[in-house]
């Protein structure tokens, strides 16, 4: 599978909180990727391109991107004047950010850890996991936000959890509402209290470069290694 | 992807400290880019890929932490 320059339209486009859009852009085929891979949109007509990992999985004509627009830079505008039936310019699949092959036979037990739309990457990749390839280790998703306003496909990943017994969620919020019922603070300090096989665990991070620095020393004091660490990280 | 490495006027110049390692320029020019243990992108070859592939290689990443050169005019092409 070698990345590759595609022509895609708008096929939806709606608000899924605040700042966070979907996007649905239709390209001309069938498309096959890894679950966890990034497309790069050209933003601007001398090539500027932005990175928006695939919130979808693969094996349709659509693929669904999930775009935070708060930094407000070239992207971000870009993205809010796109308009259903506009066309756009797709560079993909890129990026090694995946679940290994080797890990699908296994039944070890997996830590997903995303702050902000570092979810995106990682719903696809146990979407994935659990619905397509039955996976049976468990698997943990942290999502780490600021706001309950931020927050989407919560419904979404709540049925994935009543749906297979061995995916466990938790939400985490900065700075949250005084009714919040959830866990409050940093992703860290719920990974923390959690009671995991960290030996035998594999970790995928992604997100704001401080967290991936800061949950990846947690979780080697944890005595999770090395090589079963990976990440993405998000500027 | 060409296979034969072929003389290309596009110099590449990475800047590692912007690097992430997403991997993206080694998607698309692996014979000029390889990601090294230390996680993050390296040279191979420079003239792997055909100035094109490094263009666009150097345009897909997040970082913009790829520079591209063109030597005969010794003009910056991107970022621009």
């Amino acid at each position: 599978m070698s990345a590759k320059k595609m022509l895609g339209r708008v096929n939806y486009k709606t608000s899924l909180s605040g700042k966070t859009w979907l996007v649905g852009i239709e390209l001309e085929e069938v498309v096959s990727f890894l679950p966890g891979q990034f497309v790069s949109l050209k933003v601007n007509k001398e090539g500027l391109r932005r990175s928006y990992s695939v919130a979808s999985l693969p094996g349709k004509k659509t693929i669904d991107l999930v775009i935070d627009v708060s930094p407000m830079g070239e992207g971000s505008k870009y993205i809010i004047d796109l308009k259903v039936g506009d066309s756009v310019e797709v560079l993909g699949f890129l990026g090694r950010f995946v679940v290994g092959e080797e890990v699908f036979a296994t039944e070890k037990e997996l830590l997903f850890v995303g702050t902000g739309t570092g979810v995106v990457p990682l719903k696809p990749m146990i979407d994935n996991l659990l619905v397509n390839r039955n996976f049976r280790g468990q698997v943990h998703l942290v999502w780490g936000m600021r706001y309950e306003s931020d927050l989407y496909w919560v419904k979404e990943i709540d049925k994935l959890q009543r749906d297979y017994e061995n995916f466990h969620f938790e939400t985490v919020l900065s700075k949250p509402g005084n009714d919040w019922p959830g866990k409050q603070g940093h992703v860290g300090e719920t990974i923390e209290k959690m009671s995991l096989q960290w030996k035998e665990m594999t970790a995928y991070l992604c997100g704001n470069p401080d967290m991936i620095v800061g949950v990846k020393e947690l979780l080697l004091k944890k005595g999770v290694p090395e090589v079963q660490i990976f990440y993405e990280r998000f500027a | 992807m060409n296979d034969e490495p072929v003389m290309t006027k596009y110099k590449v110049v990475v800047d590692k400290n912007k690097c992430i390692g997403s991997g993206s320029c080694v998607d698309l020019a692996n014979l000029t880019f390889r990601i090294g243990t230390d996680g993050k992108v390296g040279l191979i070859d420079q003239d792997g890929n055909s100035d094109e592939e490094k263009l666009l290689a150097a345009q897909s990443c997040p970082m913009i932490a790829i520079k591209i050169i063109n030597t005969e005019t010794g003009e910056t092409v991107w970022p621009r």
